[in-house]
């Protein structure tokens, strides 16, 4: 919103347009100033003045053969003689060279001076600012320009001339924040007209992040969207939903980008315009039965809207990813053979791996040694029972054999957009490059992004657009097929004692101690390299739009989406071959080991069309509406094909054409298949109304019809209404805006939303095929199961929601607040409908059975200002999001509330477990305790040998009062056992809620400065609570507790683990398998392991340094600014008092936790712009 | 207009919003064809036990976790736990669609076979639980009879009994390893008619129509019905007593003269176990065969090996001298030589609890490995039949000479061993066999035939080891309380002056275990055992190894039913909870 001030003191205005000019010299000559003149006056419209008396125009000045500009030309030949030219009209004046005066004035805006406003000479390093008067002194040439900024008013930009003194420059406010236009369904509206809960991203709070997805950029920065990572997996996808949990079925928001069904992975960053999260039913409700979760409307930059040069922007950034959380685990052979065996032996009376005596000082002997000695190798033969076998001391850091810690990432991202009045474009590109963390070759993600964005107006009329993207993934990994399986075969049977390969080369397998394979072989498999896998994913998307505007006001669009989407996956695995016996080779050809290809492929073709008309018109004095009105359809076919071959001709080579014979000469291929359809169609419309912007009104409705219900439940109606008050509109608030409030709006929406997010045929009993696994002398053979039968009248969950909002800024919308209060009820939740006795046989057929009410709210400050320091502008804003909800179970079929199931008045997300007392702390204590612990500590009186039942250091459980003694109706004793009751809320024994597995108060903090082109931000993300149990196969948390043979035993495991000298301890006493199920021990759930998972994450680190105008305008460069960005570099936790080997986020994911690393990043970038 | 566009809307949303899967068929289409109920009833097949087969745990054998039933610690389980009705009623939907079958044929075959599968579930319901809810529809969802009280076992077993004669009448008699025919129908019969029979005559269960005379009499029926006209016979293939018996468990295709029916393993096409691992490794139970089992096989000449003096404290390689030779083909003895190997193999305490390595189902060192096995497993075989028979015949008092010569006396036979003979039999019943302390019998029927069913038994413990039989066999003799009595291994001799004792089993020249008191002696062994640490052994620092320091603990009036789920209780108030078990719900 710049405005050009023509002032009165003005002697000649510069019009760049005609500096540009082109003018054409033939060859290069050496002529008189005079012919230069002549020719540039023929060539141009121009006349060229001068007072004979200050040039000599017979100076002969040396001119070069080309196109150039005016500009160029007259500064060239006039360079030396003290003259320079200004151009009014068209007049070209040779004037004398300015000099630099002292300019002084006032800057004020309608009221008042205006203090702290920047005021920077073009071209040249001089800033100043008004002082507490508003007046302001700044040396600057004649025919400088001269720019006035403050934020919450209009920049200005005003030409010095002969006036020095008492100029007056009139800021006007920036209504820019009351103008700001906000994408909603169907249109865009003005953010203050808003009556429903919608946020808004805009590209520069996305442009400096290191993330590499938009989802992860996404985290915290918008109250009420909750983004969780599921690994740390190179181009793993986040899990979105917006304010918590909307149903128990799960679901995801509706995302579109530019209107048509996408991805937030698969869309270039810097593409993007604008992202408005659509969070309460009224705005949502155009969206029907697609927008129960929310919708996330991602709007894409555009070309530029009025003729100007192109502009290409350049942005590069390059750094490394590692771990977020610590990598330091037990190496030394003897810690981790003495733990597992010690572990092992308390379980089955025996060793894990029966190394002797002499072993174990072998390995004692070594402990020290990080690096092979060769006096001490780490690996030796012997001949035992006639046979040559290797014997392993060794100390191998599993995690740095296996992963690297520094991984390299970059990304490279172009631009290039503009346009004519009639002609907009706009092109991007982009790619990224991320290496994975395994070290033996390492894991690869790469993705490229295109779109091509044109528009034409063909007519008055009509304008014709189109947009066209393409995504294309490809990830290539060793190991197993899925990643994280290889993180699971990981975990278990590598002591740190066995070597990473065998002296001759071979791979380390099965080993003389154990039958099983270390680390169920993922060495033999990483080593020979031949297992390998790729993810390819391409997407392509367009949609051609026709927007007519037949008369003013009214506006009608049609457009067409085409979205193609492939998916394809390759998984070989090949035999593994080890070594247990020096130059004895063995060879695996089972299960993961049989040699075999498997390619996968599925397509999606989505096709979309939607036409829809708005017409908006004012009537009387300020009665303001707009109606709109669609129609939209759209379908969509997912089709898979599968094929796999075995035996093939090549280790190497991948393709289902080298399948080979097996040893009967049989080619052994399957295929498989599959096919899915849905279509949705709908009609809806909008209706606003506002009485002079101060009262508003909104009425949506939808009416949607899908393919996955029966004919007779497939129509739904989901209507909403909203209504907004600017208070700050209202003419009594006159006075509260002198004070400096701008702006206080209250907000009120209801609507209903239906949910089609269910199975593709739920309602249709279907049969299955699959292969059995079961044989006949022959063959697997196939076999059918059949569906369960469905309710008949399956239909839509429906969501009931009711927001209030209130916004509010002042001090030039510098302060800017705003509040969201929801209730949202989701109905007829998709359950088995009723439980049903076992006897049924199958899961009860789903109902739309089940209600839950979601409680929450969210508030969004910001604060932005700037001020003097050291004589330069420091600009500086802070902001914070926060929100929180509570999901409460209103109808679910469990009379008898069997906490096993859902209840009525259950909150989602409880954890019941056991309350723990401490440790036995004598064998005899343990022998005598009167309470019968079978039921949690099942193992340990299964265990073989000496270990055999309660001793000293094992875990406590508490009986809680069940039964009344005296008769006061309040139970006082125990019943002598650790037992569930009847597992429901009236008789759950000793079980209590210990807590909550949902996140609560979860929260982001934005604090950014600038200085003198430094720049800097810091964000904040977290969760205030949320409660974890440790699942009990999750081995980076128990270590042995849960499998006696962990490969990765925290280095400080030692210290946690129970012994006579440490009774303190963080675990009970050492026994192996105690956590790997729920009867046992450590695996049954109680309050000593609970984990608040909460956390404060460093989400991002920005630090840049934007290069002074006045160098790079020499460069022809617009804007070059070099940063340092990095994401995720550090957390806080209470679950870092007991693991650092755990991110918080990953315990989140839940399951055993073998899955990829949680990854911080390391960025430094480069933006440019020309 | 927005409702001229709603109206157009609907007219054309007929055809565009009808999509109907591309890539499943209907149950009508389906159910029609012979294929399809040939594929449905494939899934059916998955009911036979698997790894169960080769890893039992009972008194019979210990592992390094004692089994909840034998140690009271079985709970009210909240839900699930056995009480899974899914194989029924996958059954009764493909019974209830047959009509659709035009293929008259087929229909009957397949009726026959889903009826085989449905007494083959219920029986295993009616062991776990007693009385049980009989179901012969796919229950809808706001069927009553969800909710209907437990029926008695008296219907549920007439209704089985018609079931598995419709299958006998109409599965094919033609012999088919692989799948259910008319002989694995009257295998099947024979086998839960005698568990019927013996069951209620030992429980006292006399109160229905059908006493337990009835069920014993259809199964001595079915049995002979099997042995006379199956052509099934007693598997000799290898030609030789000290190996027939072992074949059948190291013949990578079950073998067809005995075997009835098997699980087939292969790995070419993945489907593989874990049997040679089990019992080659220190993580996969430590099995080991129980002390008083050892003992209780006769010595090659029929006599009784408890009746030699000293015979407790016998040390290894002396106890295994002169046996029934099915014992060194069903453990491990000085003699053992695995499948492909030349020299022996002596016990390993690491992999045994007890020193007693059960070696059915082990082939070849190659098959060792986890999930590396691929033996095909048996689920039926001639002899259980056989042994069932004789069972029947002798519970009811009709046992002949010749009774016995057609059945047990074949087993015994194969591995050349005397027969057994009915009248010395009940002349002097086996006291080891009723002696408490070893685990002995103690509800055997007294009188007549006392001596004759404890050899029947004594022959079906040894026979049938390790097959999956003991723990049912043990609840329907009523002889729970033999699970209280410890679980014994081999003997170890007292310490010598250094506190040691060295064992080499096998001869070879190594020493296979050494057992010290408190230090480690230098000389070498496979495995060391610190006495009271490492081994716990009966009297502290010598005697019988004892797996588990904790006896079982057995509740005469609970625990021969297990316990219904509670939630399963809360859901159905008309489902009574079994004597004994405290779900926490007053009714």
């Amino acid at each position: 919103m710049k405005q050009l001030l023509l002032a009165t003191f003005l002697f000649l205005s510069i019009f760049a347009s005609a500096q540009n000019q082109r003018v054409r010299f033939e060859s290069d000559a050496q002529i008189p100033l005079s012919e230069v003149f002549r020719q540039i006056e023929g060539q141009t419209n121009m006349t060229i003045a001068y007072n004979e008396n200050s040039i000599d125009t017979g100076r002969i000045v040396s001119v070069s053969a080309g196109d150039k500009t005016l500009g160029e030309v007259m500064n060239r030949v006039l360079a030396g003689t003290g003259m320079t030219i200004k151009i009014q009209g068209n007049i070209i004046a040779l004037v004398q060279e300015s000099k630099e005066h002292e300019y002084t004035g006032v800057v004020k805006d309608a009221i008042a001076p205006i203090v702290g406003a920047v005021l920077t000479v073009q071209g040249s390093n001089t800033v100043a600012m008004t002082d507490i008067d508003g007046k302001f002194s700044v040396k600057a040439k004649e025919g400088s320009i001269l720019k006035v900024s403050i934020l919450g008013y209009n920049e200005v930009e005003i030409i010095l001339g002969s006036k020095f003194n008492n100029i007056d420059i009139t800021l006007t406010e920036d209504t820019q924040l009351l103008d700001e236009v906000v994408v909603v369904g169907y249109g865009t509206t003005k953010k203050v007209n808003l009556t429903g809960a919608v946020s808004v991203i805009k590209a520069d709070e996305l442009e400096d992040r290191s993330a590499l997805s938009v989802s992860r950029m996404l985290q915290g920065s918008v109250p009420g969207l909750n983004i969780t990572n599921r690994s740390g997996r190179p181009g793993q996808a986040a899990t979105i939903n917006i304010r918590g949990l909307n149903s128990i079925n799960g679901g995801s928001p509706l995302i579109l980008i530019d209107g048509a069904e996408g991805d937030l992975e698969r869309i270039n960053p810097a593409d993007i315009e604008s992202i408005s999260v659509i969070k309460d039913a009224s705005s949502a409700a155009i969206y029907g039965a697609r927008a129960s979760f929310g919708v996330i409307l991602v709007t894409t930059k555009v070309g530029a809207d009025k003729d100007g040069k192109p502009v290409v922007r350049y942005s590069g950034r390059a750094g490394f990813t590692s771990p977020t959380t610590s990598t330091d685990f037990e190496t030394r052979g003897y810690y981790s053979v003495y733990l597992n065996n010690l572990f092992y032996e308390a379980y089955a009376g025996v060793p894990y791996a029966p190394y002797s005596d002499e072993d174990m000082m072998e390995l004692w002997a070594r402990r020290h040694d990080k690096v092979e000695n060769p006096a001490r190798p780490w690996v030796t033969v012997t001949n035992k029972n006639g046979m040559d076998v290797y014997n392993y001391y060794a100390n191998t850091d599993w995690y740095h054999e296996l992963y690297n810690d520094l991984k390299p990432t970059t990304s490279h991202s172009v631009s290039f957009s503009g346009g004519t009045e009639k002609v907009k474009y706009m092109l991007s590109g982009s790619y990224n490059m991320e290496t994975g963390t395994f070290r033996i070759n390492p894991d690869k993600f790469s993705k490229y992004n295109l779109r091509a964005k044109l528009s034409f107006d063909v007519t008055k009329w009509l304008n014709i657009s189109s947009n066209t993207s393409y995504y294309a993934s490809d990830y290539t990994y060793p190991g197993r097929a899925g990643v994280n399986n290889s993180f699971r075969m990981a975990m278990v049977h590598g002591l740190a004692s066995y070597p990473a390969v065998n002296p001759d080369g071979t791979a380390v397998g099965n080993t003389q101690y154990r039958s099983e394979s270390v680390m169920d072989g993922l060495m033999v498999m990483l080593n020979n390299g031949h297992h390998t896998n790729r993810d390819k994913a391409n997407h392509f998307s367009t949609m051609t739009e026709a927007t007519i505007t037949p008369f003013k006001n009214l506006e009608v669009k049609a457009n067409f989406t085409y979205n193609h989407t492939s998916a394809q996956s390759m998984n070989r695995q090949t035999n593994g071959e080890y070594s247990v016996n020096p130059g004895v080779i063995s060879t695996l050809t089972t299960g993961y080991w049989q040699d075999k290809l498997t390619e996968t492929i599925s397509f999606h073709n989505y096709k979309q069309f939607n036409v829809y008309a708005t017409y908006h018109n004012q009537f009387g004095k300020g009665h303001n509406f707009k109606v709109m009105a669609g129609y939209t359809y759209e379908t969509k076919h997912l089709k898979d094909v599968t094929a796999s071959g075995e035996n093939l001709m090549s280790n190497t080579l991948n393709d289902l054409n080298l399948v080979g014979t097996n040893a009967d000469g049989q080619k052994v291929t399957n295929v498989g298949g599959g096919q899915n359809e849905y279509a949705i169609e709908s009609v809806f419309a909008r209706f606003n109304y506002d009485y002079k912007e101060r009262y508003l009104f909104e009425f949506n409705g939808r009416y949607d019809g899908t393919s996955r219900f029966s004919a007779d439940s497939r129509w739904g109606f989901f209507p909403s209404a909203s209504a907004g008050w600017r208070i700050s509109e209202e003419p009594f608030f006159e006075r509260a805006k002198a004070v400096g409030i701008d702006n206080l709006k209250l907000r009120f929406s209801y609507g209903r939303l239906g949910n089609q997010q269910v199975g593709y045929y739920d309602y249709i009993r279907g049969i299955n095929i699959g292969t059995l696994s079961y044989l006949f002398g022959d063959a697997k053979p196939i076999y059918a199961t059949i569906d369960a039968p469905v309710s008949g009248n399956l239909t839509w969950e429906v969501i009931d929601q009711y927001n209030v909002g209130l916004d509010y800024a002042m001090f030039g919308n510098r302060l800017s607040f705003t509040a969201e209060g929801y209730i949202r009820d989701t109905k007829g939740m998709l359950t088995k409908g009723i439980a049903l006795p076992g006897v049924y046989g199958a899961t009860p057929p789903k109902m739309n059975a089940a209600d839950m009410r979601t409680k929450g709210y969210e508030l969004s400050l910001s604060w932005r200002d700037q001020f003097k320091l050291a004589g330069r502008p420091f600009s500086y804003s802070a902001s914070v999001v926060f929100s929180d909800y509570i999901t409460k179970i209103t109808k679910f079929d469990n009379p008898e509330k069997v906490l096993s199931n859902y209840y009525v008045g259950q909150t989602y997300g409880e954890i019941w477990g056991y309350e723990t007392a401490g440790y036995f702390t004598s064998d005899e204590e343990a022998k005598n305790w009167h309470i019968d612990q079978s039921a949690v500590s099942n193992l340990i009186y299964s265990s073989a040998g000496a270990e055999y039942g309660l001793r000293v250091g094992d875990l406590k459980y508490v009986d809680q009062p069940t039964i009344d003694t005296d008769g006061d109706g309040i139970p006082d004793t125990g019943d002598g056992k650790i037992s569930i009751g009847a597992n429901t809320l009236d008789n759950h024994g000793d079980l209590k809620k210990l807590g909550n597995t949902q996140p609560r108060y979860q929260y982001g903090i934005n604090l950014g400065a600038s200085w003198l082109g430094f720049d800097f931000s810091i964000f904040l993300q977290g969760v205030g609570h949320m409660d974890w149990y440790p699942d009990p196969e999750a081995e980076l948390f128990w270590g042995p507790y849960s499998r006696p043979y962990a490969t990765f035993i925290p280095a400080d495991f030692m210290s946690k683990m129970w012994s006579e000298e440490n009774p303190n301890s963080y675990f009970p006493r050492p026994r192996g398998y105690i956590a790997m199920k729920k009867n046992r021990t450590l695996g049954a759930v109680n309050d000593r392991y609970l984990q608040n998972i909460g956390y404060c994450r460093l989400k991002n680190l920005t630090f840049g340094y934007t290069i002074p105008e006045s160098i790079m305008q020499k460069a022809h460069i617009s804007q070059l600014r070099v940063f340092f960005s990095g994401e995720n570099l550090a957390y806080m936790s209470p679950l870092k008092r007991n693991t650092r080997y755990i991110d918080p986020e990953q315990a989140a994911t839940g399951g055993n936790l073998s899955v990829y690393p949680w990854q911080k990043t390391f960025m430094f970038g480069i933006d440019l712009t020309f | 207009m927005i409702s001229l566009v709603v109206a157009a809307a609907l007219t054309s949303c007929k055809d565009l919003l009808d999509k109907q899967p591309q890539s499943s068929l209907t149950p009508e289409e389906f159910f029609s064809t012979k294929a399809g109920l040939e594929a449905f009833s494939n899934n059916f097949y998955t009911a036979f036990p698997s790894s169960g087969l080769y890893s039992e745990t009972s008194d019979l054998y210990a592992s390094t976790e004692m089994m909840p039933e034998m140690r009271g610690g079985r709970t009210v389980p909240s839900s699930g736990d056995g009480w899974s009705w899914g194989g029924i009623r996958n059954i009764n939907t493909m019974l209830g669609y047959l009509h659709l079958c035009d293929d008259v044929e087929a229909a009957k075959y397949y009726e026959a076979l889903g009826r085989f599968f449905r007494a083959y579930q219920y029986f295993i319901k009616v062991q776990r639980y007693g009385d049980v809810p009989w179901y012969d529809k796919e229950m809808k969802s706001n069927d009553p009879d969800l909710y209907k009280p437990r029926d008695t076992r008296e219907l549920v077993m007439q209704n089985m009994l018609a079931d598995i004669d419709f299958a006998i009448a109409n599965l094919p008699a033609k012999k088919e390893i692989y799948k259910v025919t008319k002989w694995t129908a009257l295998a099947l019969k024979s086998r839960f008619c005698l568990f019927e029979g013996t069951f209620r005559k030992y429980h006292g269960i006399t109160k229905y129509e059908n006493g337990p005379d009835y069920y014993l009499n259809e199964a001595a029926k079915a049995s002979y019905d099997f042995i006379t006209k199956s052509g099934y016979e007693i598997s000799r293939k290898a030609n030789d007593p000290n190996q027939n018996y072992r074949n059948l468990f190291t013949t990578m295709n079950a073998e067809s003269t005995e075997v009835i029916l098997a699980r087939d393993y292969n790995a070419a096409f993945g489907l593989i176990h874990s049997s040679g691992n089990t019992f080659n490794s220190a993580t996969m139970g430590r099995y080991g065969m129980n002390k008083k089992v050892v003992a209780s096989y006769l010595m090659k000449d029929g006599s009784r090996f408890t009746d030699k003096p000293g015979w407790q404290t016998m040390g290894f390689i002396d106890e295994m001298k002169d046996r029934d030779p099915r014992m060194a083909q069903s453990i491990i003895t000085p003699t053992y030589v695995m499948v492909g190997e030349t020299a022996t193999t002596a016990p390993n305490l690491s992999f045994s609890t007890t020193g007693y390595n059960p070696i059915k189902y082990v082939t070849t060192a190659a098959q060792n490995a986890y999930q590396k096995s691929d033996i095909d497993l048996i689920v039926f075989r001639a002899a259980e039949v056989y042994l069932n028979y004789a069972e029947a015949k002798a519970e009811l008092g009709t046992l002949t000479q010749d009774d016995l010569d057609m059945s047990v006396n074949r087993l015994r036979d194969r591995v050349g061993m005397p027969a057994m003979n009915l009248a010395a039999a009940n002349e002097s019943p086996d006291p080891f066999l009723k002696n408490k302390e070893w685990g002995g019998y103690q509800n055997v029927q007294k009188g007549g035939n006392e001596g004759v069913i404890l050899e029947i038994r004594r022959e079906r413990t040894i026979e049938l080891a390790q097959e999956g039989h003991r723990y049912y066999d043990i609840i329907r003799w009523k002889e729970g309380k033999i699970f209280e009595q410890p679980l014994y291994g081999i003997y170890i001799d007292k310490p010598d002056a250094d506190g040691c004792v060295f064992y080499d089993f096998n001869s070879d020249g190594i020493d296979d275990l050494c057992v010290y008191q408190t230090k480690k002696p230098s000389r070498k062994a496979t495995v060391y055992y610190q006495a009271g640490k490492d081994v716990v052994l009966s009297e502290g620092s010598y005697g019988y190894i004892q797996m588990h320091k904790g006896m079982g603990k057995w509740d005469e009036n609970r625990d021969y039913y297990y316990p219904i789920p509670s939630e399963e209780r809360s859901l159905n108030k008309n489902l009574t909870q079994n004597p004994g078990w405290d779900d926490g719900l007053n009714f």
